[in-house]
């Protein structure tokens, strides 16, 4: 498998594989990538706890910890290592109540995350600034999830096109709107030319607004503005 | 007025003995607060460590994830004394206005004494047949 620019227009990518084996060779590893993934996660949840209660039960009690560290991080104003204290005393106290009550009532008992979050952080108003860098790192996973998420897509288009026989097979992707594929039947292999469309950009920039939290900027202005007369 | 003295609560209990977050809020219920949730108490828990009240110790488990267990500082100890003492006056004032005046059932008929009526400022004017 090589990979070359096409030399026509700078945002296109051109890809060549030699054989149907590179298609499935790809597949196998980003399907190895998600299961390995999913291992890790299944793996941290049964280390942090470890007792009873179904995988369902663990996997209700990490989304809500995840949800309450996800406002607690929206919020701002919160350090990354009180962050995680506040986090890890949270999923002690869900593993005691669910094992009493059952998962699903312990969490309810919480109440809304959100506000159990803001008062975590002491009430009031958000305070903090906005995570500039954090907001660019997070832009680059969504870049990245939803750019390999779109390769997959491609994988499968072409094995789809691959196998209608025809010599050249044009088209896009449904759920990535404004991508373009083009597959062409070369002498030993084929030939693959792709455009991403502009969703993993779109992505890459609601994930950078979300994370770095730039509403915090205007929140902190806000009480000086009304202090001057 | 639970908010107000749920600190008092945590506190006190938290005096008698180190305990953590999903312990107190069953201590909390057994002692008569049922409808205390763990969305009320953990915040409260919180806030307290936050103004120097309580201090915390993680503790391995070995069920499940290390439990944070809180007891109160010196700060805290002062606060708990000032809030009892708080609290007692408030429920002694209280007590007072409940139990000295028993509601009856009749309604009182005559009004409360009127109060002072202040003398008119301007001066009677006499009439004088035109």
């Amino acid at each position: 498998m090589t990979q070359q620019s096409t030399g026509e227009t700078t945002a296109e990518v051109g890809l060549t594989i030699d054989g149907r084996g590179d298609v499935a060779l790809l597949l196998a590893i980003a399907l190895a990538v998600v299961l390995v993934a999913v291992a890790v996660v299944l793996l941290a949840a049964r280390r942090r706890q470890p007792r009873e209660g179904s995988l369902g039960d663990r996997l209700r009690l990490d989304l809500a910890v995840l949800r309450y560290d996800a406002w607690l991080d929206l919020r701002g104003g919160v350090g990354r290592r009180r962050r995680r204290e506040l986090r890890e005393e949270l999923r002690a106290n869900l593993a005691d109540a669910s094992a009493q009550v059952g998962s699903r009532e312990a969490v309810r008992r919480l109440g809304p995350l959100r506000t159990l979050a803001a008062e975590s952080a002491g009430g009031g108003r958000p305070v903090g600034r906005p995570a500039w860098t954090h907001g660019a790192l997070v832009a680059g996973y969504a870049f990245c999830g939803v750019l390999i998420v779109e390769l997959l897509a491609v994988m499968w288009w072409t094995g789809a096109a691959h196998d209608s026989g025809a010599p050249t097979v044009r088209g896009s992707l449904t759920l990535f709107p404004g991508s373009a594929v083009e597959y062409s039947r070369a002498p030993g292999g084929m030939s693959l030319e792709f455009q991403p469309g502009w969703l993993v950009l779109a992505a890459a920039v609601v994930a950078f607004a979300v994370a770095s939290r730039p509403w915090l900027l205007a929140r902190r202005t806000a009480p000086r503005e009304r202090a001057t007369p | 007025m639970l908010k107000g003295v749920l600190g008092l609560l945590l506190l006190r209990l938290l005096a008698m003995r180190e305990d953590y977050g999903y312990s107190l809020v069953l201590r909390l219920q057994e002692h008569g607060f049922a409808e205390l949730s763990e969305g009320t108490v953990y915040p409260a828990l919180t806030r307290l460590e936050s103004q120097g009240l309580l201090e915390a110790r993680l503790v391995r488990s070995t069920s499940g994830p290390a439990r944070k267990y809180y007891r109160p500082t010196d700060a805290g100890f002062a606060e708990l004394t000032r809030a009892g003492r708080a609290w007692r006056d408030l429920s002694a004032a209280v007590a007072r206005v409940v139990d000295d005046h028993e509601p009856t059932t009749e309604l009182a008929t005559e009004p409360a004494t009127e109060p002072a009526t202040e003398p008119a400022t301007e001066p009677a004017t006499e009439r004088t047949p035109s």
